[in-house]
């Protein structure tokens, strides 16, 4: 695997403070920093789609902002290709990282026909001679699947699913490498997801793109990811093969992540809320003895606790100290942020 | 056999827009039974929403119902006058809406807010009411539930608000709860928990339900027999396992073939062309013949009735509204053929 990355991102972090008024510093209120991501580790392979999931307010759509260069970062670093990402990123590093955004309505500008869009892109960055522009904006819509008169019609002429594929069409447009694709069919209608995803997966292969898929939809990005990364509270709790992680999460957060995930109940299937109220149970385990344990530990020690600990039913005395990530002894590929990873290989022989 | 707690015969609602009607739905008919729990699928714009806020003449303007009628136990209620009516209906049903955030009012007390059915509508003290509200945030898995009382709507999470909806919904005692994507806006780990109220409530308090959504896996989480809607009209109905065992119609054949299941990857999904029809213009033959991959030329042109398919006698009817429903058991044939024929 070592050599093939084309991606690493190494302990970014990207907080947020909110302005405080002025009567409020005058009597010296601290702003509250809202640690959105908070020290991520990551890395894509070249020609594999990753899978960032998690749930609302994780940070991973920060995280994605931050890879593409939306938002400046607080800590940490980028590496493409294995060359650090400056602060003002080099011409080929910016047009290497492209993002498909969730609101296909909001994100094309309205008053633009598609043609004016791609052309003004295409020219500005000189991606091609002046007289193959048209050419070329030919050739993006077929490869988005759109018929050539799309070009000449604005946003609001078309569908849901066809505007998500002019937004592809807007980011293939600069010849990405990577492809960030921040929450490309939640926007879409159920029969319409179908059409994107299998869109993404044959682009994906044809370009030989490196894709993060960032959703917090389970199903879709376990049908699309090769990889999948958990997100938690700014952090990457456990990663893996999606089809290991899927079958046999380690994290606890995982597992209750996976299970909540609602199927089509064909016999019995059902999920069961008690297991799963008992395991997410945030006001239970607000009882528990050993989490004030710990907080307390943590307190004296100077330490963080795992983030996950006042949810986690498995909480033991070492939660006291964040884990960072760690290789499950059994598979090489997947590590997870809980200190119960290392007795993994116990329980399976 | 008893009536149906509730029946919905051939419901139409229009919208007037600035050029002309949008005929949102068109001619839907529906039943539940008592402490029966019953989900209705669909995707935006098939008209799930309108239907169900209908019945309680929740409509929002400038929508109106056009005709129907709605029936409790078996009596037609739709000519009573209007007083009677909304009577009729709120106490037999309590909504639960999709946002839970917009439905409770921001400056009362959440215990107040479902405390207030009990104490104007059931005539109770003021300490009754307060303990039956007490008794109903218990009931729908509310913790502390005497800390809660006290506390406003921003205080609490999305889960917590959505249960305060529930209660809410609860506290007029219904015997059946109509709730509009009650999960919808809620992470997934609270969506469950959610769910799991709902289905407990069927299961102990004999309280029926009629769920919109257009997540199949939501509805199969929770409901025994599906109504599957498409363009202002039911094309499909059942129970759960018919349905997602051995669909009748291209429509549910296709949606369930095309959404991602959690539990395994497949080579490739099921992909629906185009979109659902105008629902302003007047349809012309079966409303999926143009996204259909199964329809031929008399498809476009015949109207297919929503008429009862090969059920065993005693059992729940199925129903399914497509021409070609005889071909239904080749249907996985004839699209595996096709995807190999394109690539």
């Amino acid at each position: 695997m070592a050599g093939n990355e084309i991606l690493t991102v190494e302990g970014l972090a990207r907080h947020f403070t909110p302005p405080v008024s002025v009567t409020d510093r005058l009597f010296g209120k601290k702003p509250v920093v809202n640690r959105a991501v908070d020290g991520v580790d990551l890395v894509l392979h070249k020609g594999e789609t990753l899978g960032l999931v998690g749930e609302s307010g994780c940070g991973k759509s920060t995280l994605a902002r931050s890879i593409v260069g939306l938002y400046g970062l607080t800590a940490g670093a980028i590496r493409y290709d294995g060359e650090l990402v400056q602060a003002k990123r080099t011409r080929a590093q910016r047009l290497a990282i492209q993002m498909v955004f969730q609101d296909p309505f909001s994100s094309l500008n309205p008053r633009m026909t598609v043609e004016q869009t791609l052309s003004e892109l295409l020219r500005f960055h000189k991606l091609v001679p002046r007289n193959k522009v048209g050419e070329r904006n030919r050739e993006l819509m077929d490869l988005v699947g759109l018929p050539e008169r799309a070009l000449k019609q604005r946003p609001r002429q078309f569908s849901g699913g066809q505007r998500q594929r002019v937004g592809i069409a807007r980011a293939l447009a600069l010849e990405p490498t990577v492809l960030i694709a921040d929450e490309p069919v939640s926007a879409l209608d159920v029969s319409v997801q179908a059409n994107i995803i299998n869109l993404l997966t044959d682009l994906q292969e044809r370009l030989h793109l490196s894709v993060i898929f960032v959703s917090h939809n389970m199903a879709v990005v376990r049908q699309i990811s090769d990889r999948t990364a958990v997100m938690y509270r700014g952090r990457i709790v456990e990663t893996g093969e999606t089809e290991t992680l899927f079958d046999d999460p380690v994290h606890p957060y995982t597992k209750l992540l996976i299970s909540s995930v609602p199927r089509l109940a064909e016999a019995g299937d059902v999920v069961e809320p008690d297991a799963v109220a008992a395991e997410s149970g945030v006001e239970a385990a607000g009882e528990n003895p050993m989490l004030a344990e710990i907080i307390g530990s943590a307190a004296r020690g100077g330490t963080s606790p795992c983030r996950y600990a006042d949810r986690c039913p498995a909480v033991v005395a070492a939660c006291a100290v964040e884990p960072s990530l760690i290789v499950d002894p059994r598979d090489s590929g997947r590590s997870a942020a809980c200190v119960h990873v290392a007795e993994r290989k116990g329980v399976v022989a | 056999m008893t009536a149906p707690l509730l029946e919905v015969r051939d419901l139409h609602v229009d919208i007037p827009m600035p050029h002309g009607r949008l005929h949102a739905v068109r001619g839907v008919s529906l039943s539940v039974g008592v402490a029966e729990s019953v989900g209705l699928v669909g995707e935006s714009g098939s008209g799930k929403s309108l239907t169900l806020r209908a019945l309680l003449g929740l409509l929002p303007r400038p929508a109106r119902i056009v005709s129907g009628s709605v029936l409790i136990d078996g009596e037609d209620v739709t000519g009573l006058p209007a007083k009677q009516l909304h009577r009729r209906l709120t106490d037999t049903m309590g909504m639960v809406f999709q946002d839970a955030l917009t439905a409770l009012n921001p400056v009362m007390r959440v215990g107040d807010q479902i405390a207030e059915a009990p104490l104007r509508k059931l005539g109770k003290s003021r300490s009754e009411a307060k303990a039956v509200a007490i008794d109903l945030m218990t009931e729908v898995g509310i913790p502390d539930p005497e800390r809660r009382y006290q506390l406003y709507p921003h205080e609490l999470s999305g889960g917590m608000r959505q249960r305060i909806c529930i209660a809410i919904a609860l506290s007029t005692k219904p015997r059946l709860i109509l709730a509009d994507e009650p999960t919808t806006a809620l992470d997934v780990t609270i969506q469950a928990q959610v769910l799991g109220v709902l289905r407990r409530l069927k299961q102990d308090e004999n309280v029926g339900l009629l769920l919109v959504s257009h997540d199949l896996a939501v509805v199969s989480q929770t409901c025994s027999r599906l109504y599957v809607m498409y363009a202002g009209k039911v094309v499909e109905s059942g129970t759960l396992l018919d349905l997602i065992t051995a669909p009748k119609h291209p429509y549910t054949f296709s949606l369930l073939r095309s959404v991602p299941d959690p539990g395994h990857r497949v080579a490739r999904l099921l992909t629906i062309h185009g979109q659902p029809p105008d629902l302003t213009d007047a349809i012309v033959g079966c409303s999926f013949a143009a996204r259909c991959p199964f329809a031929e030329e008399r498809c476009r042109q015949e109207e297919p009735v929503l008429e009862p398919v090969g059920s065993a006698p005693g059992t729940v009817i199925r129903k399914s509204a497509c021409l070609r429903v005889d071909t239904a058991e080749r249907w996985t044939a004839m699209v595996s053929e096709e995807t190999v024929g394109q690539q």
